[in-house]
């Protein structure tokens, strides 16, 4: 039961229906929350609307055929991420009311994080690298970032892109485009060595 | 398009994306055929991203957003200024309604009367002769 703790145990009945999609949640999580911790940069905030959006999946679209599973579910998880980044605009607005320890809102970048992280010299530098990555990633447009991740981190198709991100497919082939080059001049400009 | 002349990142990145015509297309799928190093472009955007692999465990060193706590010192101030607000109102408010006796602001009686019949007093000016005829006629009362 390799996929047993890919869904809490209240679905497990429901999903074990569906072996198939027990299988597809454990494979997406992964990637879900990697995604996730790019738009949020909370690790907790990003394992809460992973965990929400295959509740929902399994809940509400057990029953779908397999091939829609994909982008019906990066479109709940963006829904997902829309609400937290709405429900800490709100936060920002009544802060004067609040008090937290962290007054300084600016989050440390990926690469100072993996600057100050520590283990053998080999993990360090991919440790580095991941983070300079995740840093030029969030330097793109939401919607380009979009594009790329679930175009070349999912390997979503044009249309199945295009319906997780509820436009156009010429506007995926833009976006998609558009994120390339900038990840490219990102990269290359931060760091000439080729990635 | 040999492979001696590599294509572009913007030719690659056009056809990876979708964006390459038709005719683009096939001929950069003929020249990727033959050319390990444009097949290696190609991928950049796969190898980005397999790369990211180690996010989470970055993540696990990322600040955990603090509990908020409400500055209740903030909020009885804003209580208050907001009380004060609507108890300046409440005390003002019959002074801006009725000033003088009833009268709008600070308008004298025949001021007031003039504005509330202001009708009638164009009229008179356009016919004096009533206001001579009012005047003969007048209650000397």
């Amino acid at each position: 039961m390799e996929y047993v703790n890919a869904l809490p145990s209240a679905l497990v009945s429901k999903a074990a229906a569906s072996s198939a999609l027990n299988q597809f949640c454990a494979q997406v999580r992964v990637r879900a929350t990697r995604m996730a911790l790019i738009e949020l940069r909370d690790a907790a905030a990003a394992a809460d609307v992973v965990q929400d959006s295959l509740l929902k999946l399994v809940s509400h679209y057990h029953d779908r055929p397999a091939q829609e599973w994909p982008p019906l579910f990066y479109s709940i998880l963006r829904n997902r991420i829309t609400d937290v980044h709405r429900r800490r605009k709100m936060e920002k607005i009544f802060d004067f009311f609040f008090s937290s320890d962290d007054e300084d809102d600016a989050p440390p970048s990926w690469e100072s994080i993996a600057d100050s992280a520590l283990g053998p010299e080999a993990e360090l530098a991919n440790a580095q690298l991941a983070g300079r990555i995740a840093d030029a990633l969030s330097a793109l447009s939401p919607r380009q970032r979009e594009a790329f991740l679930l175009r070349e981190m999912e390997g979503l198709s044009i249309v199945d892109t295009a319906a997780a991100m509820k436009v156009s497919e010429g506007s995926v082939k833009t976006h998609h485009m558009r994120a390339l080059t900038r990840l490219r001049e990102l990269l290359e400009a931060d760091h000439p060595a080729k990635v | 398009m040999t492979t001696q002349t590599h294509l572009t990142p913007a030719q690659i990145d056009r056809y990876r994306s979708g964006l390459a015509s038709a005719e683009l297309a096939a001929q950069i799928e003929r020249h990727l055929q033959s050319c390990p190093q444009c097949q290696h472009e190609l991928q950049f955007g796969r190898r980005l991203s397999a790369l990211l692999a180690p996010l989470p465990q970055l993540a696990s060193h990322l600040p955990r957003r603090a509990a908020r706590s409400v500055r209740w010192p903030r909020v009885f101030a804003a209580g208050m200024a907001t009380v004060s607000l609507a108890l300046a109102v409440v005390i003002s408010a019959p002074h801006f309604t009725a000033g003088n006796g009833g009268y709008p602001g600070n308008l004298s009686p025949q001021i007031a009367d003039a504005v509330q019949n202001i009708d009638f007093y164009q009229w008179l000016s356009e016919h004096p002769q009533m206001l001579q005829q009012g005047m003969q006629h007048a209650n000397p009362a």
